[in-house]
């Protein structure tokens, strides 16, 4: 009884789970994933470049919203003209919406038309959770040196509606332009809206 | 609220429908249908999207010049669905509505009620589940032409999500008339929507301050508040100050609750403004009130971190867990090392009854159970009396106060001398006693549960420390229940005993063993005398103790007269003069010892750092466990009382033992000693800040500045120990 009792009478105090989260001008943390074409990326061998990541899941919404307007393989295509990397990041974890193989990958961004440099598949969720990544799309611009310029919303509407894109503030743009102009980023961290990631 | 008054329609309606007045019965029936057809737009058609359904609704169908009336957007959701508060929180989207209105017209922002909150671990929303009424204020002009009808029109949109997210939107059009009589009919809808709106004001007094990385909500009761929040929520408005699937800390006392909130640690500025809403499970003015009041508060400076105690599951809400845990303490409360001797005493006394055959048996056990339950009234009601005036007291706290613990020397000395055969007493006070005539008496039960629950109070028993914290921060009523249920659970192995008294006939026919017995016996309760007074050396000057053995001396010395030579022959002539005597011994030595403790009575308590256990001890201050901690060592914090035999007990067979004192050596373990042995306000306090008014209680903090710690049971193991111990070294 006694044991019994005192077993009951235990409580411990269990900490959550919380999201790691990087402040902007911190250094980004290092990963290291594999892409779809059956690859490996990491952050290390893009020092020295821009590099934006965009956290995706083609079946939410708003991201859908930002494909089927144009508007962010139209971003993707202009920043790696001008040499930044960009990297798409599934973080969906397996059995949750959004996870898909390598193979459904690569159809998808042949559907959408991605002009990323690489989708990365993140189905653990570490990476996502080292950048705190909560939404889809959310985004990070990291600056040559490996510092973290921009988080947050891709644009300064939180809508899903196709309507919206065109009238919005591009932030990823705005802090790529500034940055490479060598100004300082007006805006370094927003509220990033979107549909959770699905971890 | 609503500001429409309607008397202008109103009287056009009585005119219309007075017979008299009317020229023909048709005029009647068009208007008629003419206001049924004015009142069906006070709904707008539903809008069916994916797994939600909206519509407007409006609180009338009349729009006065000047007068704002209110409108709500009903959306419904699929179960599991839900839709976005105007902060959504880490992810999602809130409900947004862009109002086409007459020239004009104005709608205010949209007033949200609250949310709750959905865990999708690592992220949190603040969300709507099944169904919500968003309320827009809107103002008609003060120049709307008279008898004309207008149209508003609501493009709203929304996200609903479940795992997934699918945006709807719809465009709802209301036609209302002008000066004419309101027949929505949504009055109710309306009130239920406006009830879970939060308040704008509250008469608690709510501050905040802020450190880099928390936020301290606290919330002090008005004066006459008699009901306490079991749990808060605090929503932010912001969606970047708080870290939103962080865990709320909560804790409550009668005194005011605190809420400890994580900061987002992309926000760590100085925050010069903290906004949101504050929703109380119970309500702001009592149960079942408005559950939520808006904050607006320019926090202070956070300088060090309260601790906060995690309910057990279930304790939170739940009354029945707390009176569970009261009844199984209280039973488990007979083998305490204070109760047992009683114990032991009693079930000779049971011997003894079930031998004057079994239908009264359960009488005694009876009056027994009645001794033992009204101690405890009496110990709640002094209780709750003492807390209301401010007073810092938890269970044992009688112990605290030497002239108490004097007169229970006094008491455990005269019943010792007692078992002993020095006299006998008239009234069993131990249901023990040896002639018939004692022990037939229902009294002497009652009595030996009145005993029993007082040398009880020393010792806390597992399940207890829980359910006596939540008692004594509820409305007394509750803890006159909780406090029944401990003496209930206490008194229910007599009564079981006293039942069947089959089982006490199986132990052997009383006899001579029984003398010996008691006299055995005697010896634990010698030994109680000899603890109680090291207690009471500790709580007095030097000075007292002499006076105290003087008094227990007279005291002796009546007892002895009175066996002696009063009770030895009563009949015989003079042998008044001895009882007199006797009398006059025990009352005066009786005095003395009172006095010598009241006189006495020590104001500050040295600790010693040395217990002669080779373990270091430091005396609790509230400042020094997070300096301890900042120094980059684990503290265990040890709630203790020289009176508090449990606590005693612990130490002994845990904490001074060779493999848990080694490892505190290795993980480098301040230890920390808060003594309770005579009243101290700090103490008491940082026992309250666990939601605790007993001991013992432990407390094991890792080094450095987080929140975390755990707390160990009421009984402890050095397996205990050691298991809390390696959790913290492996962090």
């Amino acid at each position: 009884m006694f044991s019994l009792a005192v077993t009951a009478a235990v409580v411990f105090y269990a900490s959550p789970v919380l999201l790691a989260q990087v402040k902007t001008g911190d250094a980004a943390p290092a990963f290291s994933l594999p892409d779809i074409k059956g690859g490996e990326q990491t952050l290390e061998a893009n020092k020295g470049k821009f590099v934006v990541l965009e956290w995706i899941n083609h079946d939410c919404p708003f991201v859908q919203n930002h494909y089927s307007s144009g508007n962010m393989q139209q971003l993707q295509a202009e920043l790696t003209g001008k040499g930044a990397v960009w990297y798409s990041i599934a973080s969906s974890a397996e059995g949750n919406q959004g996870h898909f193989g390598a193979e459904k990958w690569n159809e998808l961004s042949g559907e959408k038309g991605s002009k990323a440099s690489a989708v990365l598949l993140d189905p653990k969720g570490e990476v996502g959770k080292a950048y705190g990544a909560k939404t889809t799309p959310h985004m990070f611009v990291i600056n040559p040196e490996g510092k973290v310029i921009y988080q947050g919303a891709i644009d300064s509407v939180p809508s899903a509606d196709s309507k919206d894109v065109s009238g919005a503030t591009n932030y990823v743009r705005q802090a790529y332009d500034q940055a490479s102009a060598g100004q300082e980023v007006s805006e370094g961290s927003t509220k990033a809206y979107g549909c959770s990631v699905k971890y | 609220m609503t500001e429409i008054s309607l008397p202008a329609g109103r009287e056009k309606m009585n005119l219309w429908l007075q017979p008299r007045r009317l020229t023909t019965g048709m005029k009647a029936t068009v208007l008629l249908l003419f206001f049924f057809l004015l009142a069906m737009p006070a709904r707008a058609e539903i809008v069916k999207s994916a797994h939600t359904e909206a519509e407007l609704v409006s609180e009338t169908t009349v729009v006065l010049p000047g007068q704002p009336f209110w409108t709500a957007l009903r959306l419904k959701m699929d179960k599991h669905w839900h839709t976005y508060w105007r902060n959504p929180g880490d992810s999602g989207l809130e409900t947004s509505i862009d109002w086409d209105l007459p020239e004009g017209f104005k709608a205010d922002a949209i007033q949200w009620p609250f949310p709750v909150r959905l865990d999708l671990p690592p992220l949190a929303v603040y969300a709507y589940e099944d169904e919500v009424y968003l309320l827009t204020k809107i103002t008609p002009p003060e120049n709307l032409p008279h008898a004309e009808a207008v149209e508003i029109t609501a493009n709203a949109r929304w996200l609903a999500c479940e795992v997934n997210c699918i945006p709807g939107q719809g465009t709802f059009s209301l036609k209302l008339s002008s000066g004419a009589v309101d027949n929505a009919g949504t009055a109710e809808t309306f009130a239920a929507a406006r009830a879970r709106l939060p308040l704008a004001e509250t008469e608690w007094k709510i501050t905040a301050r802020a450190s880099d990385d928390f936020i301290l909500i606290e919330a002090v009761p008005p004066e006459d508040a008699s009901y306490v929040h079991s749990k808060l929520e605090f929503f932010p408005f912001d969606g970047e100050i708080i870290a939103h699937a962080g865990k709320q800390k909560f804790s409550s006392s009668s005194a005011g609750a605190k809420l400890l909130v994580a900061r987002s640690r992309l926000n760590t500025g100085q925050l010069t403004l903290i906004e949101g809403i504050l929703v109380s499970k119970e309500g702001w003015r009592g149960e079942g009130s408005e559950k939520a009041v808006e904050i607006r508060l320019e926090p202070g400076v956070l300088e060090s971190i309260p601790v906060f105690q995690d309910t057990p599951p279930g304790m939170q809400q739940s009354i029945g867990i707390a009176l569970l845990f009261a009844f199984v303490g209280g039973m488990i409360l007979n083998l305490m090392p204070c109760v047992f001797p009683v114990l032991s005493l009693k079930i000779l006394g049971f011997v003894e009854h079930s031998r004057q055959g079994g239908g009264k048996a359960w009488h005694h056990g009876a009056a027994f159970a009645a001794g033992v339950i009204l101690s405890f009234w009496i110990l709640a009601g002094s209780l709750i009396f003492f807390r209301a005036a401010g007073e810092a007291v938890g269970w044992g706290y009688q112990l605290q106060s030497p002239v108490f613990v004097a007169a229970l020397i006094v008491l455990f000395y005269l019943l010792a001398l007692n078992l002993l055969g020095i006299y006998e007493i008239g009234v069993s006070l131990t249901g023990a006693g040896s002639r018939a005539k004692a022990s037939k008496s229902l009294g002497g039960s009652f009595w030996g549960g009145v005993l029993a629950t007082l040398i009880a109070t020393p010792c806390t028993a597992p399940f207890m420390g829980t359910a006596l914290g939540y008692a004594l921060t509820r409305p007394p009523a509750t803890a006159f229940a909780i406090f029944t249920a401990l003496g209930l659970g206490m008194a229910f192995p007599y009564m079981l005993l006293s039942l069947f008294p089959g089982v006490a006939r199986r132990l052997p026919r009383p006899g001579p063993w029984m003398d010996n017995l008691k006299k055995f016996l005697s010896l634990f309760l010698f030994a109680t005398v000899g603890w109680l007074i090291w207690v009471f050396s500790l709580q007095t000057e030097s000075n007292a103790l002499p006076m105290l053995s003087a008094g227990l001396l007279l005291v002796m010395a009546g007892a002895r007269v009175y066996g002696k030579k009063y009770q030895a022959d009563s009949s015989a002539p003079g042998s008044r003069r001895f009882l007199v005597i006797a009398a006059v011994l025990a009352v005066s030595g009786a005095t003395i010892s009172l006095l010598s403790a009241a006189l006495n009575e020590r104001t500050s308590m040295a600790v010693t750092e040395e217990d002669g256990s080779g373990l270091q001890w430091i005396p609790y201050s509230p400042e020094i466990i997070p300096r301890l901690r900042e120094q980059g060592r684990p503290v265990f914090l040890d709630f203790t009382a020289a009176w508090c035999l449990t606590c005693h007990v612990n130490e002994r067979v845990a904490l001074n033992q060779k493999e848990v004192k080694k490892k505190f050596q290795e993980y480098n373990v301040a230890l920390v000693k808060a003594d309770w042995t005579s009243r101290d306000e700090a103490v008491t306090r940082a026992l309250a800040s666990f939601g605790r008014t007993s001991i013992p209680f432990y407390v094991l903090y890792p080094s450095g500045k987080g929140t975390d710690y755990q707390t160990l049971p009421e009984i402890l193991t050095p397996g205990i120990v050691l298991e809390a111990l390696e959790k913290i070294g492996r962090k």
